[in-house]
């Protein structure tokens, strides 16, 4: 896939994510969420899991060609609760993507439902080649 | 050469005791990491793809159980509570693929956990939420289960007279 030029690719360091993102506490742990990626004829469909996430603690920008996703997860268990078995901890999720110029950026779309984030990435429409007439002088 | 004759009996003796050291071993492992080492070690039968994350937590009177389950619709997921045994089944949904599949990482497939509760829980209050794709199963615990007393009757023939 990586021959692929319209699939989004990652950049080197992970985080690295924009200024206007959410002020991140640097004790909380970050993890990279799973996706999936799907290409049709309209563009991509990314998909991550992002359990625990709510709509408020969600980021989805677009800088210059970059999109990154930012969830930050809010905890809902009771301060009296002691833990007995852990195999998981309470971390936030972050992960960014390169797009391609293949990608309309103006009509990128998310939405979150059942802790996973969809993201449409529709194709940009190509413009025609334009025939440049050549003036002899 | 002198100590020849008690030589196998002693052999016996050792090989049987590395035996027992090995499967208390074994049975520590499972015991103290319970479905995670069977899976690792992969003592368990296909039916099963993917094996989620749980926390287990305890409040004053209930025990929470917490499972990562996104995209798993809440209707599909299967509680049950047998003793004080909590499983919890769930397909996952493999329908939402439109177009062409170019990058696969998210988990898919079925899963069943059972988890052990540590405290005697009460069946008739257990409560399962799914929100924002985690999974909370509380369970309420049973209200004085260990000093519950047993009256004895006498079931002697009453004598009349």
């Amino acid at each position: 896939m990586s021959q692929d030029h319209s699939l989004p690719t990652e950049p080197g360091t992970p985080d690295d994510g924009g200024e206007r993102l959410p002020a991140r506490t640097p004790e909380r742990r970050l993890a990279a969420p799973p996706i999936d990626i799907f290409e049709s004829d309209g563009g991509l469909v990314l998909r991550a899991d992002l359990p625990g996430v709510t709509a408020e603690g969600l980021e989805v920008q677009v800088q210059d060609n970059k999109l990154t996703l930012f969830g930050r997860v809010t905890s809902t268990v009771p301060p009296e609760a002691t833990v007995l078995h852990q195999e998981y901890e309470v971390c936030d999720f972050l992960r960014s993507f390169i797009l391609s110029e293949e990608v309309d950026h103006d009509r990128i779309e998310a939405k979150l439902s059942g802790g996973v984030l969809e993201v449409v990435l529709p194709r940009a429409d190509r413009p025609e080649p334009r025939r440049i007439p050549v003036k002899v002088q | 050469m002198s100590n020849e004759s008690q030589q196998p009996e002693s052999l016996l003796t050792s090989s049987v005791e590395r035996l027992r050291h090995e499967l208390d071993r074994w049975l520590e492992v499972a015991w103290s990491q319970g479905e995670r080492a069977i899976d690792s070690l992969g003592l368990r039968g296909g039916e099963r793809d993917w094996c989620p994350p749980i926390d287990v937590r305890e409040t004053g009177d209930a025990v929470l159980v917490d499972v990562e389950l996104p995209g798993v619709q809440p209707e599909a997921v299967d509680v049950t509570l047998a003793g004080h045994m909590l499983t919890i089944t769930a397909p996952i949904a493999a329908a939402e693929q439109e177009g062409e599949l170019r990058r696969r990482e998210r988990p898919r497939g079925r899963f069943r956990r059972t988890i052990p509760l540590p405290v005697s829980v009460d069946p008739d209050k257990v409560e399962a939420e799914s929100k924002f794709g985690v999974l909370r199963v509380r369970i309420g615990k049973a209200a004085g289960a260990c000093e519950k007393r047993v009256p004895v009757r006498s079931s002697e023939p009453e004598t009349t007279g």
